[in-house]
């Protein structure tokens, strides 16, 4: 497969350039790499906070979608939205169903970083504390029903 | 009792080899497919099994042999054409790889087969290897010639300073600083040296060529060069073995996520051709690109 040739290509134009408020973290292999984003308009429930994404690549990536989560790092939080549970987990069709190999580390970073950008919820989705309750880490077990397309 | 070798079927001692094989016993299982080829040696696939446990052994001009008898009894034995290509390559004979590994390939694709990525690395090996040695033939070639011209310049530059010597000694003049004399000539003659040197590197297009592979040429899945490109409804083109791995997945096209299967793909043939006149120059850096 082709999962660390593109993820190297994908690593050396990270490192030439980034788009603003996005910023790699760490990325010493080719199976976990994290990401810092912030929210850069003036949205009161993201100001002056940097958030932490977790990528979990498999050997089948990019055909197979990336692991994407929030974590709690380095003081980092899990940012406040609707569709993101309290243990991390993005409810996000892109990272599911909707993905497509075209994508890659900088364009999911983006679509996350807009899916807040545009949130004005401060809110958890519904059934968060069972949901984290029950344990659940990877995003790839859910089934999520994607059916409010309004944020 | 164990039962003895007769009483055991081709078919059983197939099993047992993959047994052993799959434990990573490679002695034990090359035996046993050994035993089964003997009772039965018309199955293609104790050969292949055969095979791949000789290229475990680094055993390559036998994989090549168990290949060819794979072939013979079945002439779609997309493993047999591939592994021989890999052998191939292990004995740095590139020019056969690649005739293995095209037909492997185009097997893999008839039959859908998950290897087919795989398969097309080989051919693009097959053909760095190839261009190594061509380059290396090249190189030497060039360098004799070089090497020529730079003799010519020695002899000059040593004939000129014998001369400076004769002269000293048929009429010894005081005046003259010979040794500073020598060293101008054989400054001189560096100089001629390290000018032909430049005239030979700029004469050279391959070196001073920019080692970057053209965006159009690269596939936006798997970011490598394409050497099989196939179009789709939306007109982007991607390299068929890695849009099949996709579309194994998901049935949808990458950008627009239209319904696409893979009897919607065309070859790009222009773009083919492309990638095989860019890698027919470049192989040697353009496949790890």
């Amino acid at each position: 497969m082709f999962a660390q040739k593109r993820l190297g290509k994908e690593l050396s134009n990270i490192h030439k350039s980034l788009p603003p408020g996005i910023s790699i973290a760490s990325a010493s292999d080719f199976s976990n790499w994290k990401m810092d984003i912030q929210v850069l308009d003036t949205n009161p429930l993201y100001a002056d906070q940097i958030y932490r994404l977790n990528f979990k690549f498999s050997g089948s990536y990019p055909i197979e979608a990336p692991e994407v989560t929030f974590i709690k790092e380095d003081g980092r939080d899990i940012p406040m939205h609707p569709h993101i549970y309290s243990n991390g987990v993005i409810c996000l069709d892109l990272l599911g169903t909707n993905w497509s190999p075209v994508q890659n580390v900088e364009s999911v970073c983006m679509s996350i970083q807009s899916m807040l950008t545009s949130n004005t919820k401060n809110e958890r989705p519904p059934g968060d504390e069972t949901f984290v309750r029950s344990g659940y880490r990877s995003p790839r077990n859910i089934n999520f029903v994607y059916d409010d397309n309004t944020v | 009792m164990p039962p003895s070798i007769i009483e055991m079927s081709a078919e059983e001692l197939k099993q047992a080899g993959n047994k052993f094989f799959q434990n990573g016993d490679w002695l034990s299982a090359d035996k046993k497919y050994s035993q089964a080829i003997a009772i039965d040696s018309t199955n293609y696939t104790l050969f292949t099994n055969r095979a791949l446990v000789r290229m475990k052994l680094l055993r390559y001009d036998d994989v090549i042999d168990d290949c060819t008898s794979a072939i013979n009894l079945n002439r779609d034995a997309m493993k047999g054409y591939y592994m021989a290509a890999q052998a191939l390559i292990q004995l740095s004979r590139p020019s056969e790889a690649l005739g293995y590994a095209h037909t492997a390939y185009q097997l893999a694709v008839a039959q859908n087969s998950k290897s087919a990525t795989d398969v097309a690395n080989v051919v693009l090996e097959a053909k760095k290897q190839r261009w190594r040695k061509q380059e290396r033939n090249r190189i030497d070639r060039d360098n004799s010639m070089l090497k020529q011209m730079k003799e010519l310049v020695k002899r000059d530059s040593e004939r000129k300073i014998l001369d400076l010597r004769e002269q000293q000694w048929d009429s010894p003049s005081g005046e003259r600083d010979l040794e500073s004399e020598i060293a101008v000539i054989r400054e001189d003659a560096r100089v001629q040296m390290d000018e032909l040197e430049n005239v030979f590197a700029r004469a050279d297009p391959q070196r001073y060529k920019p080692r970057e592979v053209p965006d159009y040429l690269m596939d936006s899945i798997s970011f490598s060069i394409m050497t099989d490109p196939v179009v789709t409804k939306n007109g982007h083109s991607y390299d068929r073995p890695v849009i099949m791995d996709h579309l194994r997945r998901s049935n949808t096209d990458p950008l627009t996520r239209e319904p696409l299967s893979v009897s919607d793909l065309r070859p790009n043939l222009a773009l083919k051709q492309v990638c095989a006149e860019f890698l027919e120059e470049n192989a040697g850096w353009a496949v790890d690109y």
